[in-house]
C-alpha cells in the first residue's frame, strides 16, 4: 500500500502567503519565477501584486492598488516579449497592464455593463495560431471577443436577443485554434447551459445543457484540433468531454465524475500533458485527473455516422489545503509540476506535484 | 529560468508586424438554439451569411461540389481526422531561440497525439516541429509514429534521416531495426541490430533485440548467404534483384548509414509486376481469389532474400470434369450456399488423383476452399480438419492456414489461433485479416496470461518448407486471360490449361529442413523412383514431370517465360512423399486438434506417432506431457517433461508441466523446486507463481496434517498399506488418486501395445525405464514409511533402527512411548542417534525432571553398558544448556540428585567436565 501510494503523484504544499485581501485569480507570469495575483481589498479597490518565489518564502515584488475590484486575468493573448496581463474587473472593464510600469493599463476598455467573471486569451505566448484575442464573460449574459490593437469595440459578441433572458456567463474558454481561421469559444452559464461559438463561421456549433451551472471550463489545450473539453459544476460533478467527433443526434460523448464533495471551482490542464487536470474544489481541496482514452475514441452507428466514444477519468491525487474554496490555479508553463493556487482563506500557495512524467 | 526571464525584460517586442489582421466584428446570437427554439431544425451551422465576405472569399465551389458529391450524408458536419498542416511560417521567427521553443511545442503537441493513440496527428505536429527546426528526436518520434501506422519505407527515410546525422543514435537503429524487420528486409534489420549493439555495449535491449531476432531469423540469415552462390540458377531478374540484396548487405554491414531503406531500394524489393512477370489473374469466380497471392508472396521472399534450391512441382491441369465442379462449387460459395458448395468441392476431391503430385496444388486449393465452406457453416474442427489436410498437401498454402486460425479462433483455441496468423503473416504481411487476428487474439491472450502470454505460444513461426508449385502451362499471352482456371472445352492443351502459375511460396527456411545437400532438393530418399514413373502414365505430363534441356528449348514459343528457369534442369526434381518432418507436423497438428477438442488420448496416439518420427524434437512431448497431465496420469507426464527437459534443460513450459504433475503426486517439494525456478527464469509468469503458491500452501497443510497424525495415531496407521506413502498424503484423496493411477497407466500400456511395432519401437524401452523408476520410487516410499516413530506407536511393529536424527516432535514421541513401555534401551538407542549438540532444540521447552532421570538412566543402562563414555558425557552437558535446565534441577528431589551423580561418578573422561556436570546437576 505504502510503495503504490507514493508511485502516484503527490501534491506537496510549499510556500504559502497570508494576504490582506481577497485572492479571486492567480497566473505564473511566462518564463519566470513569478506569478501575479488579483483579487479586491476590503475597502472596495482591486489589488495587483507580483511574486516572487525566495528560497524559503514568497516576496512581493510588486504591488499596486487599483480603483476597481479585479475578477480574472489572463497572459494568453499577450507576447512573450511584452508579458501585458489582461485583467477583468467588477465594473465591467477588461484591461491589460505591463506589469513593469502597471500603473496606468496598457489598454483599457468599458467591455461589459457587469462584471467580468472570467477571461481567457489566445494567441499569445506562441500558443494558437491566429490574431491574439481575449475573450470575456460578463453577468450582463454576453461574451465578447477583444484584440487589444482595436479600441473600444470587441470583434466578436455573443449575446442573447433582447427578449430573452440573460444568463450569467462564468466561464468562457478559447480553443481549436489549429489553423489561423479555426476558433472556437466555450462559453458556460449559470443554468448549465455550455455553448461553442465557433469564430471562423460566427455561429453556435453545439450548446448542451449540464443541469448546473458551470463554473468552470477549458480546453485540454487550445492550439490543437479541438480534443477534450473539461467543464466543472456548482454541486460537485464535472463532465469532461471528447470534442473530437460531433454526431449529429448524440453530440459529443462525456464521461461524468463527482468529486470535492461541493461546487468545482475551475479546472486546469496540465501543459505538460493534455490527458492530466485540477479541479478546485469549493472545500478548499485539489484533485488531480488522469484522463484514459477508450481504445476507439470513434464508432459507427446504424446508419454510419461516426460518433465519439468517451474515455474514463481516473483520480491521481487529493489533497485539502484549506477550509475555503480554492479559487485560482495555474501550473507553471515552465516547470512541470509546480503550480500556484489560491483560496478564500486569503492565502496564496506554491504547491508541487512530483512525478507527474510518471502518468 | 530566472535568466530567461531578465532577457525576455530587456528583450521589446518587435515581432507585432507579423501577426494577423485584426478579426472583422461580428455578433452571434447566443441563444439561438435555447429553450423554446430547442425543437425546431437546425439552421445549418456551416452556412455562410451573405454578408459575411471573409468566409465567402473562402469559399471554393468546386471544393465545396466535391464535397458534396463525396459525402453521403450531407448533414453530417465533417470532421477532420487529423489536424492539417499548420500556417507556422518559420521565417516569421527570426530569433533562434523562439524557433527552438516554436519546435519543441510542437513536438509535445506530437507527442501528446502519439500517447492518445492519434498516429496520424501526431506525424502532423512533428511535421511542423521538423519544419521549424529539425531534431533528431522529432525524427525519431515521428519515425516511430510511422511504424505504427505501418509506413515503414517512409518510417526508415525518417530514421535514416536520424542516422546521417548521428550515426550512433541508438533508438534510431531499433527503430530502424524493426521497420526493416517488417517489411521483411532482414540483412537491414540485422545490421541495424547488430551496429546497435556496438554503439551501445550495456543496452540491454538491443542486445535482447538482437537475440530474438536472430532466434527468430536464424534460418533466413543462413539462407541468404547461400542463396548468392547460385546465381547462374536464376533467371535475369532474379539476378538483378540478387545484386541489389547483395549490394545493400554488403552496405548495410559497411556502414550504418546504408541507404538500404531509401526509396531507391523500394523498386527493388517491391517489384511491379513487369512483362516478365505476368500478372496472375485467375479463378475470378473463385471464392478467394489467387489473384494476389503470387506476386505478394514473390515479393515477400525476395525482400527476405531467401532463395535456396526449390522443391518445383509441376501443376496438372485439372481434369475437365473436376474443373466444371470446382467451377460450379465455387459458384456455390459465391452465392453463399455453403453447404452445397462442401458436398461440391469434395466432388472434385474425389475425382483427383491423390498420389500425383502434380495434383497436390489442386488438392490443397480445394480443401482450403472446402474449408472455407466449412468455416462458413460453423463447422470449425472440420474446416481445422481440412486445413490440416491441405498443409500436407501444401504446406505454404497461407489461405489455409489463416483459415484454420480464423477456425481456432472461433473454437476460442486463441493459442493457436495466434500462432496460425502469425504464420500468415510471415507469409504473406500483407494479409489484413490476418493483422487484425492478430492483434485480437493477442489481446486475448494478454488477458488470459498476463504479461508473458508470449511464453505461453509456441517461438516465431517459420517458414514452412514445402516445394514450389510451377504451371508450366502459362505462357505469356495467358496472363491476360480473365479467368485462365476455367478450362475452354475440347482445348485441353496445355497452353491453354490454365494453373497457377507459380507457387506463391517461395521455399524457406525451416529448421527442419535438411540442408546438408545443396545441390538437392530436400526429400525423403525413399521412392525417389516412382513418383516420377508415375506422373509420366499421364499423357500431358511431360512438360510437369521431367523437362529436359532439349525439350524445353525445342520448344521456346510455348516456354512461359517466367516459370521453367534454367536452374530448374538442373534441380528439379518430383515432389515425394511428405517428408518426415511434414508427417511430424501433421501429426502433430492432429494431435493438437485433438487437444483442442479435448480428446486427449486422440492426441496422445498422435504425439506418440510424432516422438516415434523424431524423438529429438521438443513439441511432442510437451504436448504429451500436456496430455498426460490433463488425463491425470502424472507419472507420464512427468517422465514426458523429463524428455523435453533433456533436451531444453530449461524449458518453461516443460518445468512447469513436471511440476504440475508433480503436484498432482503429491511430491510438493519437487514441484515447488521446479516452479522455482520457472519463476526465477520467468518472473512474469503467473500462472506459475499461482501453482507455485498452491503447491506452498498444499505442502504446509500437509506438513500440519501428518504432525496432527503423528500426535493421535490414526487407526488407518495400522493397515497394512505398504505402497502407499502414508506419511504424506491425506489419506482419503491418496487412495482413489492412486487407483485411478493405476488404472490410467494400464489402460495406457495396452494402448501401447496396439501401437504397431515400427512405430512402438522407442515405446518399451521408455516404459521398462518407467517402470523401474516407479518401482524404485515405491521403494523409496516403503523406506520413508519406515520411520522410526511409527514403529515406536505401533505396539505391532518392529524395532527397527533408524539412522534419521529425529525432530522435536518425533522425540517426543520417542518419548512417550518409552514413558508406555519403560524400554529403557530402545530409548537409550534413540538418544544415540541424536546429535548432543541438537539438544537444545530438541528439548525445547519440554525438558522436565521425568526426562533428565530417563536420560541419566538411559546413559546408566544403555551407554556405559556399551563404553560409549564420550556420548554420555557430551550428551549429559548438552542436557545442561538446554533453557530452564537450571529451574528444572531446583525443582528435583535430593534422591534423584544423588543417582544422577552416582551415574556422571561412573563415566569415565575428561576430569573437568565431569565435575563441571556434578556442579550443574546438584
Amino acid at each position: 500500500m505504502m510503495a503504490s501510494g507514493l508511485a502516484n503523484p503527490q501534491i506537496i504544499a510549499h510556500l504559502e502567503k497570508s494576504l490582506d485581501y481577497t485572492i479571486f485569480d492567480v497566473r505564473w507570469i511566462p518564463c519566470s519565477a513569478r506569478f501575479v495575483v488579483v483579487g479586491s481589498h476590503a475597502r472596495g479597490t482591486g489589488a495587483l501584486q507580483v511574486f516572487e518565489m525566495g528560497q524559503k518564502d514568497l516576496v512581493c515584488s510588486k504591488k499596486y492598488e487599483k480603483k476597481d475590484e479585479i475578477k480574472c486575468c489572463t497572459f494568453g493573448a499577450t507576447a512573450l516579449q511584452d508579458r501585458h496581463l489582461a485583467t477583468g474587473n467588477f465594473k465591467g472593464k477588461m484591461e491589460t497592464w505591463d506589469l513593469e510600469k502597471g500603473d496606468m493599463p496598457v489598454y483599457s476598455v468599458k467591455a461589459h455593463s457587469e462584471i467580468i467573471n472570467c477571461i481567457d486569451g489566445v494567441g499569445g505566448l506562441g500558443i494558437g495560431l491566429g490574431a491574439p484575442e481575449i475573450v470575456t464573460g460578463s453577468r450582463d449574459g454576453t461574451v465578447k471577443v477583444w484584440d487589444v490593437r482595436q479600441e473600444n469595440d470587441p470583434v466578436a459578441m455573443m449575446q442573447p436577443k433582447e427578449s430573452e433572458a440573460k444568463r450569467d456567463c462564468w466561464a468562457v474558454a478559447f480553443g481549436n485554434t489549429y489553423t489561423e481561421a479555426e476558433r472556437v469559444v466555450a462559453a458556460g452559464y449559470d443554468n448549465g447551459d455550455i455553448k461553442l461559438f465557433d469564430l471562423r463561421s460566427m455561429s453556435v456549433r453545439w450548446e448542451t445543457n449540464i443541469k448546473n451551472g458551470v463554473c468552470g471550463l477549458q480546453f485540454d489545450r487550445k492550439d490543437i484540433l479541438m480534443n477534450k473539453l473539461v467543464a466543472t459544476t456548482l454541486e460537485g460533478k464535472f463532465h469532461t468531454f471528447d470534442v473530437r467527433v460531433e454526431h449529429p443526434k448524440r453530440g459529443y460523448p462525456s464521461v461524468i465524475e463527482k468529486a470535492h464533495k461541493s461546487t468545482i471551482w475551475g479546472v486546469r490542464h496540465l501543459p505538460q500533458n493534455r490527458d492530466v487536470y485540477m479541479t478546485l474544489g469549493g472545500n478548499g481541496s485539489l484533485c488531480l485527473w488522469k484522463y484514459n482514452y477508450p481504445k476507439e475514441r470513434t464508432n459507427q452507428d446504424a446508419d454510419g455516422v461516426e460518433f465519439g466514444v468517451a474515455g474514463t477519468v481516473e483520480q491521481i491525487q487529493n489533497v485539502i489545503l484549506g477550509t475555503q474554496p480554492i479559487s485560482g490555479f495555474d501550473w507553471s508553463p515552465d516547470k512541470e509540476g509546480l503550480c500556484v493556487c489560491s483560496g478564500f482563506d486569503q492565502t496564496v500557495r506554491v504547491c508541487i506535484v512530483t512525478r507527474l512524467k510518471s502518468l | 529560468m530566472n535568466e530567461r526571464d531578465r532577457n525576455l525584460k530587456g528583450s521589446k517586442n518587435l515581432t507585432s508586424a507579423n501577426l494577423p489582421n485584426v478579426r472583422q466584428s461580428g455578433n452571434v446570437d447566443s441563444n439561438r438554439l435555447s429553450s423554446g427554439e430547442r425543437n425546431e431544425p437546425k439552421p445549418n451551422p456551416d452556412r455562410i451569411n451573405s454578408y459575411d465576405y471573409r468566409a465567402w472569399d473562402r469559399y471554393n465551389p468546386d471544393e465545396e461540389c466535391e464535397k458534396i458529391d463525396n459525402e453521403t450524408k450531407p448533414k453530417h458536419r465533417h470532421t477532420p481526422r487529423a489536424t492539417p498542416k499548420t500556417t507556422i511560417n518559420p521565417e516569421a521567427l527570426t530569433d533562434e531561440a523562439a524557433k527552438e521553443r516554436a519546435s519543441e511545442m510542437e513536438k509535445n503537441k506530437g507527442n501528446e497525439a502519439f500517447k492518445s493513440g492519434d498516429f496520424e496527428e501526431s506525424i502532423n505536429y512533428y511535421t511542423n516541429s521538423i519544419e521549424i527546426h529539425p531534431t533528431a528526436a522529432t525524427y525519431n518520434n515521428r519515425g516511430l509514429a510511422k511504424i505504427r501506422l505501418e509506413r515503414f519505407y517512409k518510417a526508415i527515410e525518417d530514421f535514416d534521416w536520424v542516422l546521417d546525422k548521428e550515426p550512433d543514435n541508438i533508438k534510431a537503429l531499433l527503430r530502424r531495426a524493426d521497420a526493416h524487420e517488417k517489411i521483411g528486409q532482414m540483412k537491414e534489420a540485422h545490421a541495424d541490430l547488430q551496429r546497435s549493439v556496438i554503439v551501445d555495449e550495456n543496452n540491454k535491449r538491443a542486445k535482447q533485440l538482437l537475440e530474438e531476432f536472430v532466434d527468430r531469423n536464424k534460418k533466413l540469415l543462413a539462407k541468404g548467404g547461400k542463396r548468392m552462390k547460385i546465381v547462374e540458377s536464376s533467371s535475369d531478374e532474379e539476378e538483378e534483384e540478387k545484386k541489389n540484396n547483395s549490394s545493400s548487405g554488403k552496405q548495410a554491414k559497411l556502414s550504418s548509414q546504408s541507404e538500404t531503406g531509401t526509396p531507391t531500394k523500394i523498386p527493388c524489393t517491391r517489384p511491379d509486376p513487369s512483362p516478365h512477370q505476368p500478372e496472375p489473374v485467375n479463378i475470378a469466380p473463385q471464392p478467394e481469389s489467387t489473384v494476389k497471392e503470387p506476386v505478394v508472396a514473390e515479393q515477400q521472399a525476395e525482400t527476405k532474400c531467401v532463395r535456396p534450391e526449390r522443391q518445383i512441382i509441376h501443376i496438372l491441369p485439372l481434369p475437365e470434369s473436376v474443373a466444371k465442379i470446382k467451377a460450379a462449387a465455387t459458384s456455390l460459395f459465391s452465392n453463399g450456399m455453403y453447404g452445397e458448395g462442401v458436398s461440391k468441392y469434395s466432388e472434385c476431391l474425389e475425382g483427383l488423383d491423390k498420389d500425383n503430385p502434380g495434383h497436390w496444388y489442386h488438392i490443397a486449393l480445394l480443401l482450403s476452399n472446402r474449408a472455407a465452406c466449412k468455416l462458413k457453416i460453423g463447422q470449425c474442427t472440420e474446416c481445422i480438419k481440412d486445413c490440416n489436410d491441405s498443409l500436407v498437401y501444401n504446406p505454404r498454402f497461407f489461405k489455409s492456414i489463416l483459415r484454420r486460425a480464423i477456425a481456432y479462433e472461433n473454437i476460442e483455441n486463441y493459442k493457436k489461433a495466434y500462432e496460425d496468423y502469425r504464420l500468415t503473416i510471415v507469409m504473406d504481411p500483407s494479409q489484413v485479416s490476418a493483422q487484425q487476428g492478430i492483434s485480437r487474439t493477442s489481446e486475448i491472450l494478454r488477458r488470459e496470461f498476463g504479461a508473458s502470454w508470449r511464453d505461453q505460444v509456441s517461438p516465431h513461426a517459420a517458414f514452412p518448407e514445402g516445394p514450389e508449385f510451377v504451371d508450366p502451362a502459362k505462357p505469356e499471352t495467358q496472363a491476360s486471360t480473365p479467368n485462365p482456371t476455367l478450362p475452354k472445352p475440347g482445348k485441353q492443351s496445355s497452353a491453354t490449361i490454365p494453373v497457377n502459375q507459380k507457387s506463391p511460396k517461395q521455399p524457406a527456411s525451416s529448421p527442419k529442413q535438411p540442408e546438408s545437400s545443396p545441390k538437392q532438393p530436400a526429400s525423403p530418399p525413399s521412392k525417389p523412383k516412382e513418383q516420377p514413373a508415375k506422373a509420366e502414365t499421364t499423357p500431358s505430363k511431360t512438360r510437369a514431370t521431367k523437362t529436359t534441356q532439349s525439350s524445353e528449348a525445342s520448344k521456346p514459343a510455348e516456354t512461359p517465360k517466367v516459370s521453367p528457369q534454367p536452374s530448374q534442369t538442373q534441380k528439379k526434381t518430383e515432389y515425394k512423399m511428405p517428408t518426415k518432418e511434414e508427417q511430424y507436423a501433421k501429426f502433430k497438428d492432429q494431435g493438437n486438434a485433438h487437444v483442442a477438442k479435448q480428446q486427449y488420448r486422440e492426441a496422445l496416439r498422435c504425439y506418440d506417432k510424432c516422438i516415434t518420427l523424431n524423438k529429438d524434437l521438443v513439441p511432442a512431448h510437451l504436448n504429451a506431457a500436456l496430455c498426460y497431465l490433463k488425463l491425470e496420469n502424472y507419472k507420464k507426464a512427468i517422465s514426458c517433461a523429463d524428455e523435453v527437459l533433456k533436451l531444453e534443460p530449461n524449458n518453461i513450459k516443460a518445468l512447469y508441466r513436471r511440476a504440475a504433475a508433480n503436484k498432482g503426486l503429491k511430491k510438493y517439494p519437487e514441484a515447488a523446486k521446479d516452479l522455482k525456478f520457472v519463476v526465477e527464469k520467468d518472473p512474469g509468469n503467473k500462472p506459475a507463481a499461482l501453482l507455485l503458491d498452491q503447491v506452498k500452501k498444499l505442502w504446509s497443510t500437509e506438513l500440519r496434517g501428518m504432525q496432527s497424525q503423528k500426535g493421535s495415531p490414526s487407526p488407518r496407521q495400522q493397515q497394512p498399506a505398504p505402497q502407499r506413502k502414508k506419511g504424506r498424503k491425506i489419506p482419503i484423496v491418496q487412495d482413489s488418486d492412486s487407483d485411478e493411477e493405476e488404472q490410467v497407466s494400464s489402460q495406457k500400456q495396452t494402448k501401447e501395445e496396439k501401437v504397431p511395432v515400427k512405430q512402438a519401437a522407442p515405446r518399451p524401452a521408455q516404459v521398462a525405464e518407467k517402470k523401474a523408476t516407479t518401482e524404485s520410487n515405491k521403494g523409496t516410499e516403503q523406506g520413508k514409511g519406515s520411520k522410526p516413530w511409527l514403529k515406536k506407536t505401533n505396539p505391532s511393529g518392529g524395532q527397527t533402527q533408524t539412522s534419521d536424527p529425529p525432530t522435536a516432535f518425533s522425540f517426543l514421541q520417542h518419548w512417550s512411548a518409552y514413558k508406555k513401555k519403560k524400554d529403557i534401551v530402545q530409548f537409550g538407542k534413540v538418544l544415540e542417534s541424536c546429535d548432543p549438540q541438537s539438544f537444545p532444540k530438541l528439548f525445547a521447552s519440554s525438558i522436565d525432571a521425568d526426562m533428565v532421570i530417563a536420560i541419566v538412566d538411559a546413559v546408566d543402562k544403555y551407554f556405559i553398558p556399551s563404553q560409549q563414555h564420550t556420548k554420555a558425557l557430551d550428551m549429559l552437558q548438552a542436557v545442561t544448556r538446554v533453557q530452564r535446565f537450571d529451574v528444572m534441577t531446583m525443582l528435583m528431589s535430593q534422591k534423584d540428585k544423588s543417582t544422577i551423580s552416582d551415574v556422571i561418578n561412573r563415566l569415565e573422561g575428561d576430569e573437568k567436565l565431569i565435575k563441571s556436570l556434578h556442579s550443574r546437576f546438584s
